[in-house]
């Protein structure tokens, strides 16, 4: 591989990585989140 | 005195185990987002991922208060591994009672408009390339999005990627080479340009 092919190949994995990282992925619903703390209250005194 | 936001996980982990439920709220909040958004890029539907997610953490509170947990200081990656083993017997489950193929599905995403239009857009400006780009990585095999998802949003090694999806590193490397074969090539069919403007 010359220099120009490694030099392209690595911009666009940057671009891929910058793709992927700047992309919005959500966040876990409220009740979700209230319910996975109460579980583990719970399971906390339950133990 | 040090806060909770300041501890390891294990530490973390050790006093949840003692029953500090707020050694657990924070461990929550540490990887809720990353975990989520990982769930997320791979099942494609929130209500999936809430599932999932939630899934997940009712596991991995059940392991810690059995003592099962084996601090490695890799706690991250334990739950990643939960919730991929969670997203294989879901996938398989569906597949079992599902038989429509997901071929269409990525025939539709190499065909979507924006891509076309991309095509001939002369002004193409940085964050639609980056647009482009994330859907070429959506239309990736499930298994090729994974590693890249991995490596490059959860910033894992080869070694966490093949622990967590439970294949040899060589299966892991070769996954990330054929998914960048894979965008390359679908970026050259579709004339959609690897490189930022500067």
């Amino acid at each position: 591989m010359d220099q120009t092919s490694t030099t392209s190949s690595l911009l666009s994995e940057n671009l891929i990585r910058a793709a992927v990282k700047s992309g919005s992925y959500g966040q876990p619903a409220t009740k979700t989140l209230d319910f996975i703390r109460n579980f583990a209250a719970q399971m906390c005194n339950v133990a | 005195m040090q806060t909770l936001n300041q501890l390891t996980d294990d530490q973390l982990v050790a006093l949840y185990s003692n029953g500090n439920t707020k050694a657990f709220d924070t461990l929550l909040s540490r990887y809720q987002d990353k975990l989520y958004s990982y769930i997320n890029f791979v099942v494609r539907n929130r209500d999936l991922a809430d599932d999932i997610f939630q899934d997940t953490f009712v596991k991995a509170i059940v392991t810690l208060q059995k003592g099962n947990y084996t601090s490695t200081g890799k706690f991250g990656a334990w739950l990643t591994r939960i919730a991929h083993n969670l997203i294989i017997d879901y996938f398989r489950q569906d597949k079992n009672e599902n038989t429509i193929s997901n071929d269409a599905q990525e025939y539709d995403l190499l065909n979507d408009a924006s891509l076309a239009e991309a095509n001939v857009e002369d002004t193409m400006i940085n964050e639609q390339t980056l647009r482009d780009v994330r859907r070429l990585v959506d239309a990736l095999p499930d298994n090729q999005r994974e590693v890249v998802f991995m490596r490059y949003y959860q910033d894992l090694s080869f070694k966490e990627i093949a622990d967590i999806t439970g294949v040899s590193i060589n299966t892991a490397l070769g996954r990330m080479r054929y998914a960048l074969i894979n965008i390359r090539k679908m970026s050259a069919d579709n004339g959609i340009a690897l490189s930022l403007a500067v």
